[in-house]
């Protein structure tokens, strides 16, 4: 469990829930709401613990939680340096959809000891069905989270459904989900300079 | 046929637009014929028609437009930089065509810079082109030390809490 992750779960719950849901999830875990910041987290299922917790909380299904995580993840101010990252993939969302088999290489490049699910994608009519590895639990749920997010940042209208496996590319340990793209410029999208803030 | 004139079939078609959006194409006199649409961008006046040296300084080979390099260049490491500010660097490798010389381009170290200042987006780089990698990276790598520096402000806050703590009587709250 890289310590990142948890700090992200900590993001999410505290900017778009609340200091105090954060507070009683930390808690049932026996941890303060601040200790995260220098911990380096040994347990692997911690963070699944907190989403199912906080899934509770909330009244909501993990599955859920963890897709509203992944939007947070590129929606909010405060993780703008990851949305940032993720436009670097290509100048449309077609070209990022594309990509996505190049996010784990890429964010270990970043991060050399956060190894990320491996995705695969195959074009379809409309769009492309995306696979993903079930390496990491409820990772699937939290990238399709991330693909609404970047969608929007580009300015496309898509339709994100989970499949049966459609392109002849049985592999059990993963989950397929169908992304069609209705739009590819349904309206302007987020700006992005190639330079950022650090210009 | 000898020296560098060899014909490549290529020549008046979009190709080099596509591969090699930061190429130039001059003719034997050094006249220039096309450049390639990012590097059109690069510049207020249109380049097409003008002498490679009222664009570029060339610094490395000095004299690549001299007649006699003209028969047999091909291959060598160009060093360029534009005439007029903002004077860009560039590197690139040159081939020989026909009856004119292609110059590929790219932007060395100076790909930060000149990104800011002709204020180009993703779309003007090929896709083979690392600088968008290299702007990855760089990137990333910032965002990482960010985190970092974050972390050893809580670390240095966390060891000045126990300092004070350790050197202060538990039962009086008096400094020991």
């Amino acid at each position: 469990m890289h310590a990142l992750i948890v700090k992200g779960l900590k993001g999410y719950f505290t900017h778009i829930h609340g200091a105090k849901i954060w507070a009683t999830i930390a808690k049932s875990e026996g941890y303060a709401p601040d200790d995260f910041e220098l911990t380096i987290v040994e347990d692997r299922q911690l963070a699944n613990r907190f989403v199912v917790k906080g899934a509770q909380l909330l009244d909501r299904t993990d599955d859920d939680l963890l897709q509203d995580f992944g939007l947070y993840l590129i929606t909010h101010p405060s993780t703008n340096a990851l949305r940032r990252l993720m436009r670097f993939s290509g100048p449309d969302f077609m070209e990022f959809l594309v990509s996505l088999p190049d996010l784990a290489p890429r964010v270990s490049l970043a991060v050399p000891d956060l190894i990320l699910p491996r995705v695969d994608v195959a074009e379809i009519e409309l769009g492309f069905e995306v696979a993903i590895r079930d390496t990491i639990d409820g990772f699937d749920h939290v990238l399709v989270g991330v693909i609404r997010g970047m969608a929007d940042d580009y300015g496309a209208l898509v339709d994100i459904t989970q499949t049966d496996c459609k392109a002849n590319r049985d592999l059990p340990d993963y989950s397929y989900w169908s992304v069609l793209v209705l739009d590819v410029a349904f309206h302007k999208g987020r700006e992005f300079g190639l330079l950022g803030d650090t210009a | 046929m000898s020296g560098g004139y060899r014909p490549m079939g290529l020549e008046g078609s979009t190709v080099f637009d596509t591969l090699c959006p930061f190429h130039v194409r001059y003719d034997l006199d050094g006249k220039i014929i096309s450049v390639g649409p990012t590097m059109a961008k690069l510049r207020p006046f249109d380049m097409i028609g003008m002498h490679m040296t009222d664009v570029f300084e060339i610094i490395s080979p000095k004299d690549m437009l001299e007649p006699e390099q003209v028969q047999t260049l091909e291959g060598p490491r160009l060093h360029l930089r534009f005439s007029h500010p903002p004077r860009t660097p560039f590197k690139g490798d040159i081939s020989a065509g026909f009856d004119a010389f292609v110059a590929n381009l790219s932007f060395n170290h100076a790909a930060f810079e000149a990104i800011k200042v002709y204020n180009l987006t993703v779309a003007d780089f090929a896709h083979t082109d690392m600088a968008i990698e290299l702007l990855y990276l760089l990137e990333a790598k910032t965002a990482m030390q960010g985190e970092v520096e974050a972390l050893l402000g809580q670390l240095h806050k966390a060891k000045s809490k126990a300092e004070v703590h350790a050197s202060t009587d538990q039962l009086t709250g008096l400094k020991n």
